[in-house]
Protein backbone atom coordinates (compact mmCIF):
# COMPACT_ATOMS: atom_id res chain seq x y z
CA UNK A 1 0.00 0.00 0.00
CA UNK A 2 1.11 3.56 -0.65
CA UNK A 3 2.15 5.74 2.25
CA UNK A 4 1.10 9.34 2.38
CA UNK A 5 2.45 12.51 3.92
CA UNK A 6 0.48 13.81 6.90
CA UNK A 7 -0.37 17.50 6.89
CA UNK A 8 -2.72 19.72 8.85
CA UNK A 9 -5.95 18.80 7.07
CA UNK A 10 -5.28 15.21 6.05
CA UNK A 11 -2.82 12.77 4.48
CA UNK A 12 -1.52 13.59 1.02
CA UNK A 13 -1.01 10.79 -1.53
CA UNK A 14 0.11 10.66 -5.13
CA UNK A 15 0.56 11.56 -7.78
CA UNK A 16 -1.59 9.05 -9.65
CA UNK A 17 -0.54 7.85 -13.10
CA UNK A 18 -2.29 10.86 -14.60
CA UNK A 19 -0.54 13.22 -12.15
CA UNK A 20 -3.35 13.88 -9.66
CA UNK A 21 -2.66 14.44 -5.96
CA UNK A 22 -5.09 13.03 -3.41
CA UNK A 23 -5.81 14.24 0.10
CA UNK A 24 -7.45 11.86 2.55
CA UNK A 25 -9.12 14.55 4.60
CA UNK A 26 -9.48 14.16 8.34
CA UNK A 27 -13.04 15.51 8.44
CA UNK A 28 -14.33 12.46 6.60
CA UNK A 29 -12.80 10.28 9.28
CA UNK A 30 -14.11 11.97 12.42
CA UNK A 31 -17.75 11.09 13.09
CA UNK A 32 -18.28 13.93 15.55
CA UNK A 33 -17.38 16.60 13.06
CA UNK A 34 -19.90 15.67 10.37
CA UNK A 35 -23.64 15.27 10.67
CA UNK A 36 -24.18 13.68 7.27
CA UNK A 37 -22.55 10.40 8.27
CA UNK A 38 -20.22 10.10 5.24
CA UNK A 39 -17.30 8.64 7.16
CA UNK A 40 -14.77 6.24 5.64
CA UNK A 41 -14.40 2.82 7.22
CA UNK A 42 -11.30 1.89 5.22
CA UNK A 43 -7.69 3.05 5.79
CA UNK A 44 -6.49 6.25 4.05
CA UNK A 45 -4.07 4.31 1.81
CA UNK A 46 -6.94 2.15 0.51
CA UNK A 47 -9.01 5.29 -0.01
CA UNK A 48 -6.23 6.56 -2.26
CA UNK A 49 -6.00 3.25 -4.16
CA UNK A 50 -9.74 3.41 -4.83
CA UNK A 51 -9.34 6.95 -6.14
CA UNK A 52 -6.39 5.87 -8.31
CA UNK A 53 -8.46 3.09 -9.85
CA UNK A 54 -11.25 5.56 -10.68
CA UNK A 55 -8.66 7.87 -12.24
CA UNK A 56 -6.93 5.06 -14.20
CA UNK A 57 -10.24 3.71 -15.53
CA UNK A 58 -11.71 7.15 -16.11
CA UNK A 59 -14.84 6.59 -14.02
CA UNK A 60 -15.75 10.23 -14.43
CA UNK A 61 -19.26 11.54 -14.98
CA UNK A 62 -20.42 14.38 -17.19
CA UNK A 63 -19.89 16.90 -14.37
CA UNK A 64 -16.24 15.95 -13.92
CA UNK A 65 -16.74 14.03 -10.65
CA UNK A 66 -15.08 10.65 -10.21
CA UNK A 67 -16.92 7.70 -8.64
CA UNK A 68 -15.57 4.40 -7.40
CA UNK A 69 -16.30 1.14 -5.59
CA UNK A 70 -14.28 -1.53 -3.82
CA UNK A 71 -14.51 -5.26 -4.51
CA UNK A 72 -17.24 -4.74 -7.14
CA UNK A 73 -19.37 -2.92 -4.60
CA UNK A 74 -19.52 -5.92 -2.30
CA UNK A 75 -17.44 -4.30 0.44
CA UNK A 76 -18.54 -1.33 2.47
CA UNK A 77 -16.59 1.91 2.17
CA UNK A 78 -18.28 3.91 4.89
CA UNK A 79 -19.49 3.45 8.42
CA UNK A 80 -23.11 3.39 7.20
CA UNK A 81 -22.37 0.52 4.79
CA UNK A 82 -22.00 2.87 1.84
CA UNK A 83 -20.81 0.99 -1.24
CA UNK A 84 -19.89 3.81 -3.60
CA UNK A 85 -17.78 6.90 -3.12
CA UNK A 86 -17.55 10.25 -4.82
CA UNK A 87 -14.51 12.38 -5.62
CA UNK A 88 -15.95 15.80 -6.48
CA UNK A 89 -14.38 17.81 -9.27
CA UNK A 90 -11.71 20.21 -8.01
CA UNK A 91 -12.04 23.94 -8.52
CA UNK A 92 -8.59 24.23 -10.08
CA UNK A 93 -6.71 21.63 -12.10
CA UNK A 94 -3.69 21.70 -9.74
CA UNK A 95 -5.74 21.19 -6.55
CA UNK A 96 -5.51 17.91 -4.73
CA UNK A 97 -8.61 15.70 -4.92
CA UNK A 98 -10.55 14.34 -2.02
CA UNK A 99 -13.54 12.02 -1.64
CA UNK A 100 -16.12 10.44 0.63
CA UNK A 101 -18.56 7.54 0.71
CA UNK A 102 -22.09 8.46 -0.34
CA UNK A 103 -25.21 7.42 1.52
CA UNK A 104 -28.18 5.77 -0.12
CA UNK A 105 -30.50 7.83 -2.26
CA UNK A 106 -28.63 11.05 -1.53
CA UNK A 107 -25.91 11.62 -4.08
CA UNK A 108 -25.35 8.90 -6.61
CA UNK A 109 -24.08 8.79 -10.19
CA UNK A 110 -26.58 8.86 -13.05
CA UNK A 111 -28.51 5.75 -14.03
CA UNK A 112 -26.62 5.53 -17.32
CA UNK A 113 -23.32 5.70 -15.41
CA UNK A 114 -24.40 2.81 -13.14
CA UNK A 115 -25.75 0.83 -16.11
CA UNK A 116 -22.37 1.28 -17.80
CA UNK A 117 -20.65 -0.06 -14.68
CA UNK A 118 -22.99 -3.08 -14.72
CA UNK A 119 -22.35 -3.69 -18.42
CA UNK A 120 -18.59 -3.56 -17.86
CA UNK A 121 -18.87 -5.78 -14.78
CA UNK A 122 -17.43 -3.16 -12.47
CA UNK A 123 -20.38 -3.96 -10.20
CA UNK A 124 -22.99 -6.73 -10.26
CA UNK A 125 -26.52 -6.09 -11.50
CA UNK A 126 -27.74 -6.57 -7.93
CA UNK A 127 -25.44 -3.92 -6.49
CA UNK A 128 -26.26 -1.58 -9.37
CA UNK A 129 -30.00 -1.90 -8.91
CA UNK A 130 -29.67 -1.49 -5.14
CA UNK A 131 -27.80 1.77 -5.71
CA UNK A 132 -30.37 2.97 -8.26
CA UNK A 133 -33.26 2.05 -5.96
CA UNK A 134 -31.64 3.91 -3.07
CA UNK A 135 -31.16 0.75 -1.01
CA UNK A 136 -27.37 1.11 -0.83
CA UNK B 1 -40.94 -24.88 7.77
CA UNK B 2 -41.98 -26.54 4.51
CA UNK B 3 -40.56 -24.62 1.57
CA UNK B 4 -41.29 -25.39 -2.09
CA UNK B 5 -39.80 -23.48 -5.00
CA UNK B 6 -40.49 -23.03 -8.70
CA UNK B 7 -37.59 -21.69 -10.74
CA UNK B 8 -37.90 -19.73 -14.00
CA UNK B 9 -34.36 -19.38 -15.40
CA UNK B 10 -33.41 -16.22 -17.31
CA UNK B 11 -32.08 -12.69 -17.00
CA UNK B 12 -34.93 -10.84 -15.39
CA UNK B 13 -35.54 -7.56 -13.59
CA UNK B 14 -38.77 -8.05 -11.67
CA UNK B 15 -41.64 -10.46 -11.04
CA UNK B 16 -45.21 -10.17 -9.76
CA UNK B 17 -47.94 -12.70 -9.04
CA UNK B 18 -51.54 -11.60 -9.64
CA UNK B 19 -54.75 -13.54 -10.27
CA UNK B 20 -53.09 -16.84 -11.10
CA UNK B 21 -50.55 -15.31 -13.46
CA UNK B 22 -46.87 -14.70 -13.02
CA UNK B 23 -45.64 -11.49 -14.66
CA UNK B 24 -41.89 -11.30 -15.32
CA UNK B 25 -40.08 -8.17 -16.49
CA UNK B 26 -37.16 -9.12 -18.73
CA UNK B 27 -33.89 -7.30 -19.24
CA UNK B 28 -35.02 -6.56 -22.83
CA UNK B 29 -38.00 -4.64 -21.40
CA UNK B 30 -40.68 -7.17 -22.29
CA UNK B 31 -43.28 -8.68 -19.97
CA UNK B 32 -43.64 -12.45 -19.85
CA UNK B 33 -46.99 -13.71 -18.59
CA UNK B 34 -47.09 -17.27 -17.25
CA UNK B 35 -50.21 -19.26 -16.47
CA UNK B 36 -49.56 -20.44 -12.92
CA UNK B 37 -52.78 -22.45 -12.75
CA UNK B 38 -51.87 -24.42 -15.90
CA UNK B 39 -48.39 -25.01 -14.52
CA UNK B 40 -49.81 -26.26 -11.23
CA UNK B 41 -52.22 -28.60 -13.04
CA UNK B 42 -49.33 -30.07 -14.98
CA UNK B 43 -47.32 -30.56 -11.77
CA UNK B 44 -50.32 -32.29 -10.23
CA UNK B 45 -50.57 -34.70 -13.17
CA UNK B 46 -46.86 -35.54 -12.91
CA UNK B 47 -47.20 -36.02 -9.20
CA UNK B 48 -50.24 -38.29 -9.67
CA UNK B 49 -48.23 -40.46 -12.08
CA UNK B 50 -45.52 -40.92 -9.46
CA UNK B 51 -47.73 -41.47 -6.43
CA UNK B 52 -51.37 -42.16 -7.12
CA UNK B 53 -53.85 -40.55 -4.74
CA UNK B 54 -51.37 -38.30 -3.02
CA UNK B 55 -52.39 -34.90 -1.68
CA UNK B 56 -52.22 -32.04 -4.23
CA UNK B 57 -49.13 -30.31 -2.88
CA UNK B 58 -48.47 -28.10 -5.96
CA UNK B 59 -52.02 -26.72 -5.66
CA UNK B 60 -51.65 -26.09 -1.94
CA UNK B 61 -48.31 -24.40 -2.33
CA UNK B 62 -48.61 -22.45 -5.60
CA UNK B 63 -52.24 -22.02 -6.50
CA UNK B 64 -54.25 -21.90 -3.28
CA UNK B 65 -51.85 -21.40 -0.46
CA UNK B 66 -54.68 -19.66 1.42
CA UNK B 67 -56.16 -23.15 1.93
CA UNK B 68 -53.14 -24.09 4.03
CA UNK B 69 -54.05 -21.51 6.63
CA UNK B 70 -57.79 -22.22 6.58
CA UNK B 71 -59.41 -23.65 9.68
CA UNK B 72 -60.76 -26.60 7.65
CA UNK B 73 -57.29 -27.57 6.47
CA UNK B 74 -55.79 -27.15 9.92
CA UNK B 75 -58.55 -29.30 11.31
CA UNK B 76 -57.71 -32.03 8.77
CA UNK B 77 -54.02 -31.94 9.64
CA UNK B 78 -54.78 -32.44 13.31
CA UNK B 79 -55.51 -35.99 12.26
CA UNK B 80 -52.20 -37.88 12.39
CA UNK B 81 -52.97 -39.95 9.28
CA UNK B 82 -53.79 -36.87 7.21
CA UNK B 83 -50.72 -35.10 8.51
CA UNK B 84 -48.48 -38.05 7.65
CA UNK B 85 -50.02 -38.15 4.14
CA UNK B 86 -49.32 -34.45 3.78
CA UNK B 87 -45.68 -34.90 4.78
CA UNK B 88 -45.11 -37.83 2.43
CA UNK B 89 -46.80 -35.97 -0.44
CA UNK B 90 -44.62 -32.94 0.26
CA UNK B 91 -41.50 -35.10 0.07
CA UNK B 92 -42.40 -35.89 -3.54
CA UNK B 93 -42.07 -32.24 -4.52
CA UNK B 94 -38.70 -31.67 -6.24
CA UNK B 95 -36.02 -30.13 -4.02
CA UNK B 96 -34.35 -27.69 -3.94
CA UNK B 97 -36.71 -26.46 -6.68
CA UNK B 98 -38.71 -27.41 -9.76
CA UNK B 99 -37.33 -25.77 -12.90
CA UNK B 100 -40.04 -24.56 -15.26
CA UNK B 101 -39.59 -24.98 -18.98
CA UNK B 102 -40.26 -21.55 -20.45
CA UNK B 103 -42.20 -22.78 -23.47
CA UNK B 104 -44.87 -24.79 -21.74
CA UNK B 105 -46.73 -22.28 -19.64
CA UNK B 106 -45.87 -18.95 -21.20
CA UNK B 107 -49.07 -17.24 -22.31
CA UNK B 108 -47.59 -14.18 -23.90
CA UNK B 109 -44.52 -11.98 -24.24
CA UNK B 110 -45.27 -8.29 -24.76
CA UNK B 111 -43.15 -5.22 -25.33
CA UNK B 112 -43.19 -2.68 -22.53
CA UNK B 113 -43.47 0.85 -23.83
CA UNK B 114 -41.22 2.48 -21.21
CA UNK B 115 -37.74 3.49 -22.29
CA UNK B 116 -36.43 4.81 -18.95
CA UNK B 117 -32.98 3.44 -18.03
CA UNK B 118 -34.31 1.43 -15.05
CA UNK B 119 -37.68 0.22 -13.76
CA UNK B 120 -37.43 0.79 -10.01
CA UNK B 121 -40.71 -0.67 -8.74
CA UNK B 122 -43.72 -2.63 -9.99
CA UNK B 123 -47.24 -3.05 -8.65
CA UNK B 124 -50.37 -4.67 -10.06
CA UNK B 125 -53.55 -3.44 -8.45
CA UNK B 126 -57.14 -3.68 -9.66
CA UNK B 127 -56.03 -5.11 -13.03
CA UNK B 128 -53.72 -2.18 -13.62
CA UNK B 129 -49.94 -2.31 -13.84
CA UNK B 130 -48.09 0.55 -12.15
CA UNK B 131 -44.39 1.13 -12.65
CA UNK B 132 -42.00 3.46 -10.90
CA UNK B 133 -39.08 4.25 -13.17
CA UNK B 134 -36.12 6.56 -13.36
CA UNK B 135 -37.98 9.16 -15.43
CA UNK B 136 -41.53 8.80 -14.25
CA UNK B 137 -44.44 6.97 -12.70
CA UNK B 138 -46.53 5.01 -15.20
CA UNK B 139 -49.79 3.10 -15.42
CA UNK B 140 -50.81 0.45 -17.93
CA UNK B 141 -54.31 -1.03 -17.99
CA UNK B 142 -54.45 -4.77 -18.49
CA UNK B 143 -57.15 -6.40 -20.59
CA UNK B 144 -57.90 -9.54 -18.71
CA UNK B 145 -59.19 -12.68 -20.38
CA UNK B 146 -59.75 -15.09 -17.51
CA UNK B 147 -59.02 -18.13 -19.68
CA UNK B 148 -56.49 -16.72 -22.11
CA UNK B 149 -53.57 -14.35 -22.25
CA UNK B 150 -53.67 -10.88 -20.81
CA UNK B 151 -52.95 -7.85 -22.97
CA UNK B 152 -51.18 -4.70 -21.88
CA UNK B 153 -52.85 -1.45 -22.90
CA UNK B 154 -51.39 1.94 -23.62
CA UNK B 155 -48.71 3.27 -21.27
CA UNK B 156 -49.61 6.52 -19.52
CA UNK B 157 -47.16 8.65 -17.59
CA UNK B 158 -48.79 9.87 -14.39
CA UNK B 159 -45.86 11.79 -12.95
CA UNK B 160 -42.74 13.16 -14.56
CA UNK B 161 -40.33 12.39 -11.70
CA UNK B 162 -38.04 9.57 -10.62
CA UNK B 163 -40.30 7.16 -8.75
CA UNK B 164 -38.57 4.89 -6.22
CA UNK B 165 -41.56 2.93 -5.01
CA UNK B 166 -45.32 2.62 -5.15
CA UNK B 167 -48.10 1.18 -2.99
CA UNK B 168 -51.88 0.92 -3.29
CA UNK B 169 -54.97 0.17 -1.22
CA UNK B 170 -58.63 1.17 -1.14
CA UNK B 171 -58.51 2.60 -4.65
CA UNK B 172 -55.63 4.93 -3.77
CA UNK B 173 -52.15 4.73 -5.26
CA UNK B 174 -48.96 6.26 -3.84
CA UNK B 175 -45.84 7.19 -5.77
CA UNK B 176 -42.72 7.91 -3.69
CA UNK B 177 -40.46 10.22 -5.67
CA UNK B 178 -37.63 10.87 -3.19
CA UNK B 179 -36.79 14.61 -3.04
CA UNK B 180 -39.68 15.44 -5.38
CA UNK B 181 -42.18 14.20 -2.85
CA UNK B 182 -45.03 11.81 -2.22
CA UNK B 183 -47.79 11.90 -4.81
CA UNK B 184 -51.06 10.21 -3.97
CA UNK B 185 -53.85 9.44 -6.44
CA UNK B 186 -57.05 9.28 -4.41
CA UNK B 187 -59.81 7.07 -5.87
CA UNK B 188 -57.72 6.32 -8.94
CA UNK B 189 -60.45 4.11 -10.41
CA UNK B 190 -63.49 6.28 -9.73
CA UNK B 191 -65.07 3.83 -7.29
CA UNK B 192 -66.71 6.55 -5.21
CA UNK B 193 -69.82 7.49 -7.11
CA UNK B 194 -70.22 10.87 -5.41
CA UNK B 195 -66.64 11.97 -5.99
CA UNK B 196 -64.31 13.16 -8.70
CA UNK B 197 -62.06 10.29 -9.65
CA UNK B 198 -58.27 10.24 -9.43
CA UNK B 199 -57.42 13.40 -7.57
CA UNK B 200 -53.68 13.82 -7.15
CA UNK B 201 -52.46 15.12 -3.81
CA UNK B 202 -48.88 15.97 -2.93
CA UNK B 203 -48.67 14.77 0.66
CA UNK B 204 -44.99 15.26 1.47
CA UNK B 205 -41.87 16.92 0.14
CA UNK B 206 -39.77 13.79 0.47
CA UNK B 207 -40.64 10.12 0.20
CA UNK B 208 -38.54 6.97 -0.04
CA UNK B 209 -41.47 4.59 0.31
CA UNK B 210 -44.96 4.29 1.77
CA UNK B 211 -46.84 1.69 3.71
CA UNK B 212 -50.22 1.49 5.40
CA UNK B 213 -51.70 1.29 8.87
CA UNK B 214 -55.30 0.33 8.20
CA UNK B 215 -56.78 3.04 6.00
CA UNK B 216 -53.98 5.50 6.71
CA UNK B 217 -50.78 6.09 4.75
CA UNK B 218 -47.34 6.03 6.35
CA UNK B 219 -44.72 8.05 4.50
CA UNK B 220 -41.03 7.28 5.00
CA UNK B 221 -39.01 10.40 4.30
CA UNK B 222 -36.10 8.64 5.99
CA UNK B 223 -35.68 5.33 7.79
CA UNK B 224 -36.05 7.13 11.10
CA UNK B 225 -38.68 9.65 9.99
CA UNK B 226 -42.25 8.49 9.47
CA UNK B 227 -45.41 10.54 9.03
CA UNK B 228 -48.95 9.20 9.22
CA UNK B 229 -51.61 10.64 6.91
CA UNK B 230 -55.12 9.97 8.12
CA UNK B 231 -57.84 9.23 5.58
CA UNK B 232 -61.61 9.07 5.20
CA UNK B 233 -63.24 6.17 3.44
CA UNK B 234 -66.62 5.15 2.06
CA UNK B 235 -68.13 1.79 1.24
CA UNK B 236 -67.80 0.60 -2.32
CA UNK B 237 -69.45 -2.22 -4.22
CA UNK B 238 -66.40 -2.89 -6.38
CA UNK B 239 -65.57 -6.56 -5.99
CA UNK B 240 -62.29 -6.96 -7.85
CA UNK B 241 -60.05 -5.93 -4.98
CA UNK B 242 -61.85 -7.35 -1.95
CA UNK B 243 -61.32 -4.30 0.25
CA UNK B 244 -64.90 -3.05 0.46
CA UNK B 245 -64.01 0.60 0.94
CA UNK B 246 -62.53 3.40 -1.07
CA UNK B 247 -60.56 6.36 0.29
CA UNK B 248 -62.32 9.62 -0.44
CA UNK B 249 -60.03 12.07 1.27
CA UNK B 250 -56.62 12.25 2.93
CA UNK B 251 -55.59 14.79 5.54
CA UNK B 252 -52.67 16.66 4.03
CA UNK B 253 -51.20 17.36 7.49
CA UNK B 254 -49.18 14.33 8.44
CA UNK B 255 -48.78 13.21 12.03
CA UNK B 256 -45.08 12.94 12.88
CA UNK B 257 -44.46 9.46 14.28
CA UNK B 258 -41.06 10.31 15.78
CA UNK B 259 -42.59 9.77 19.21
CA UNK B 260 -42.69 6.07 18.39
CA UNK B 261 -38.90 5.98 18.18
CA UNK B 262 -38.67 7.81 21.50
CA UNK B 263 -41.05 5.27 23.00
CA UNK B 264 -39.03 2.42 21.52
CA UNK B 265 -35.90 3.83 23.14
CA UNK B 266 -37.58 4.36 26.50
CA UNK B 267 -39.40 1.04 26.58
CA UNK B 268 -37.07 -1.32 24.76
CA UNK B 269 -33.71 0.41 25.08
CA UNK B 270 -33.18 0.69 21.32
CA UNK B 271 -31.52 4.06 20.57
CA UNK B 272 -32.83 5.74 17.41
CA UNK B 273 -29.31 6.24 16.07
CA UNK B 274 -28.78 2.47 16.22
CA UNK B 275 -31.77 1.77 13.97
CA UNK B 276 -30.62 0.82 10.50
CA UNK B 277 -33.92 0.01 8.78
CA UNK B 278 -37.60 0.55 9.53
CA UNK B 279 -40.75 -0.92 8.06
CA UNK B 280 -44.33 -1.38 9.20
CA UNK B 281 -47.35 -3.49 8.46
CA UNK B 282 -50.81 -2.56 9.73
CA UNK B 283 -50.13 -4.10 13.13
CA UNK B 284 -46.34 -4.29 13.48
CA UNK B 285 -43.37 -1.98 13.44
CA UNK B 286 -40.13 -3.65 12.33
CA UNK B 287 -36.81 -2.15 13.37
CA UNK B 288 -33.43 -3.53 12.38
CA UNK B 289 -30.50 -2.31 14.43
CA UNK B 290 -26.79 -1.89 13.77
CA UNK B 291 -26.28 -4.92 16.05
CA UNK B 292 -28.14 -7.00 13.44
CA UNK B 293 -31.32 -7.88 15.34
CA UNK B 294 -34.78 -7.44 13.86
CA UNK B 295 -37.29 -6.19 16.42
CA UNK B 296 -40.96 -6.73 15.69
CA UNK B 297 -43.20 -4.52 17.83
CA UNK B 298 -46.99 -4.62 17.88
CA UNK B 299 -48.71 -1.34 17.04
CA UNK B 300 -52.31 -0.32 17.46
CA UNK B 301 -54.31 2.87 17.26
CA UNK B 302 -55.79 4.28 20.47
CA UNK B 303 -57.63 7.60 20.46
CA UNK B 304 -56.08 8.34 17.06
CA UNK B 305 -52.58 7.84 18.44
CA UNK B 306 -50.42 4.92 17.35
CA UNK B 307 -49.27 3.01 20.42
CA UNK B 308 -46.63 0.32 20.91
CA UNK B 309 -47.47 -3.14 22.18
CA UNK B 310 -45.46 -6.26 22.86
CA UNK B 311 -42.17 -6.84 21.08
CA UNK B 312 -40.26 -9.79 19.75
CA UNK B 313 -36.75 -10.01 18.43
CA UNK B 314 -35.10 -12.25 15.86
CA UNK B 315 -33.15 -15.18 17.25
CA UNK B 316 -30.14 -14.51 15.07
CA UNK B 317 -28.48 -11.43 13.70
CA UNK B 318 -28.43 -10.58 10.02
CA UNK B 319 -26.48 -8.19 7.85
CA UNK B 320 -27.84 -4.78 7.04
CA UNK B 321 -31.39 -4.99 5.69
CA UNK B 322 -32.16 -3.68 2.22
CA UNK B 323 -35.89 -4.42 2.14
CA UNK B 324 -38.67 -5.99 4.20
CA UNK B 325 -41.86 -7.49 2.80
CA UNK B 326 -44.78 -8.95 4.76
CA UNK B 327 -46.23 -12.44 4.64
CA UNK B 328 -48.84 -13.95 6.94
CA UNK B 329 -46.06 -15.93 8.64
CA UNK B 330 -43.80 -12.96 9.26
CA UNK B 331 -41.54 -10.48 7.50
CA UNK B 332 -39.29 -11.56 4.65
CA UNK B 333 -36.01 -9.69 4.89
CA UNK B 334 -33.53 -9.02 2.13
CA UNK B 335 -29.87 -8.44 2.96
CA UNK B 336 -26.86 -8.24 0.67
CA UNK B 337 -26.25 -11.97 1.02
CA UNK B 338 -29.60 -13.65 1.70
CA UNK B 339 -33.38 -13.56 1.63
CA UNK B 340 -34.99 -14.96 4.77
CA UNK B 341 -38.28 -15.33 6.59
CA UNK B 342 -38.35 -14.19 10.20
CA UNK B 343 -41.14 -16.24 11.74
CA UNK B 344 -43.53 -13.97 13.62
CA UNK B 345 -44.31 -16.37 16.40
CA UNK B 346 -40.79 -16.92 17.66
CA UNK B 347 -38.27 -14.86 15.70
CA UNK B 348 -36.64 -17.88 14.07
CA UNK B 349 -34.96 -17.18 10.74
CA UNK B 350 -35.46 -19.43 7.68
CA UNK B 351 -33.21 -18.80 4.71
CA UNK B 352 -35.12 -18.69 1.42
CA UNK B 353 -32.19 -17.74 -0.81
CA UNK B 354 -28.50 -17.85 -0.04
CA UNK B 355 -27.61 -15.14 -2.50
CA UNK B 356 -28.61 -11.54 -2.73
CA UNK B 357 -31.69 -10.65 -4.75
CA UNK B 358 -32.44 -8.02 -7.34
CA UNK B 359 -36.04 -7.84 -6.15
CA UNK B 360 -38.09 -9.53 -3.43
CA UNK B 361 -41.89 -9.39 -3.53
CA UNK B 362 -44.67 -10.77 -1.35
CA UNK B 363 -48.44 -10.66 -1.78
CA UNK B 364 -49.99 -10.51 1.69
CA UNK B 365 -53.17 -8.79 0.46
CA UNK B 366 -53.87 -11.38 -2.21
CA UNK B 367 -56.39 -14.12 -1.60
CA UNK B 368 -54.41 -17.07 -2.94
CA UNK B 369 -50.74 -16.16 -2.53
CA UNK B 370 -50.44 -14.84 1.01
CA UNK B 371 -47.43 -16.96 1.92
CA UNK B 372 -45.64 -16.80 -1.39
CA UNK B 373 -42.42 -14.93 -2.10
CA UNK B 374 -41.08 -13.98 -5.53
CA UNK B 375 -37.30 -13.64 -5.56
CA UNK B 376 -35.51 -12.32 -8.65
CA UNK B 377 -31.78 -12.93 -8.72
CA UNK B 378 -29.03 -13.04 -11.34
CA UNK B 379 -30.14 -16.52 -12.48
CA UNK B 380 -33.89 -16.07 -12.76
CA UNK B 381 -37.10 -15.93 -10.77
CA UNK B 382 -37.87 -18.19 -7.81
CA UNK B 383 -41.43 -18.52 -6.59
CA UNK B 384 -41.15 -19.67 -3.00
CA UNK B 385 -44.14 -21.01 -1.10
CA UNK B 386 -44.11 -21.42 2.68
CA UNK B 387 -46.03 -23.57 5.12
CA UNK B 388 -45.40 -23.60 8.86
CA UNK B 389 -46.07 -27.13 10.09
CA UNK B 390 -44.73 -26.58 13.61
CA UNK B 391 -48.12 -26.61 15.38
CA UNK B 392 -48.89 -30.06 13.93
CA UNK B 393 -45.42 -31.37 14.79
CA UNK B 394 -46.04 -30.23 18.32
CA UNK B 395 -49.46 -31.84 18.49
CA UNK B 396 -48.59 -35.16 16.88
CA UNK B 397 -45.06 -35.73 18.06
CA UNK B 398 -44.90 -33.43 21.05
CA UNK B 399 -41.85 -32.00 19.34
CA UNK B 400 -41.22 -28.45 20.35
CA UNK B 401 -39.72 -27.74 16.97
CA UNK B 402 -39.43 -24.01 17.50
CA UNK B 403 -39.19 -22.96 21.09
CA UNK B 404 -41.49 -20.21 22.20
CA UNK B 405 -39.56 -17.02 22.48
CA UNK B 406 -40.00 -14.60 25.36
CA UNK B 407 -41.15 -11.05 24.86
CA UNK B 408 -38.49 -8.42 24.65
CA UNK B 409 -39.31 -7.06 28.08
CA UNK B 410 -38.15 -10.34 29.52
CA UNK B 411 -34.82 -10.41 27.75
CA UNK B 412 -33.86 -6.79 27.50
CA UNK B 413 -30.94 -7.29 29.90
CA UNK B 414 -29.34 -9.37 27.19
CA UNK B 415 -28.96 -6.30 25.01
CA UNK B 416 -27.55 -4.01 27.65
Amino acid sequence: MCSGKPRGDGILFGPTQSGKLYLSVYYHRQPNRLQDKCIWCIPPAQEYEIFSEADDKNWQDGHGHYWSVHNQGNSPLGTQDERICKFPRTSNSGDSWHGYPVARSRDTPSDDFINNWIENKVISRKIGRDIQRGNL
Amino acid sequence: MKIAKLFFPGIYEDAYVYMGRLFILTEQRTILVYDLDKLVNSLEQDSEKRVSGSLPIPTYMFSRNDWLSSSQFKSLLRNLGMYSSFLSAFEQFPQPYFEVDKKDFLLKEQELDISDPVILDTLIYNERLYMGATNGFYQIDITWDKKGPVTLGKTEKKIDARCLSTSARYGTVNASCNEEGLFTFVDDFGWWEQGKSSRMQTLANKSLKTSWIGFDIVNYSGYDHLDLFRSNSEKTQVKLEPEGRVLVGIDSNGQDLSYLFEAVQARYNIPTEKIQFTFNSSNRLFLHTDAGFLHSIQIHSENDIIQLGKAKVSKETTNRILSINSTKLGPVIETSDQVALVLDKNGQIFTLSESGALVVRTFPRSKRFQNMVAIVDDNGVFLVSLFDESEFEKKHFNALKYEEYPNLEEIEDFFR
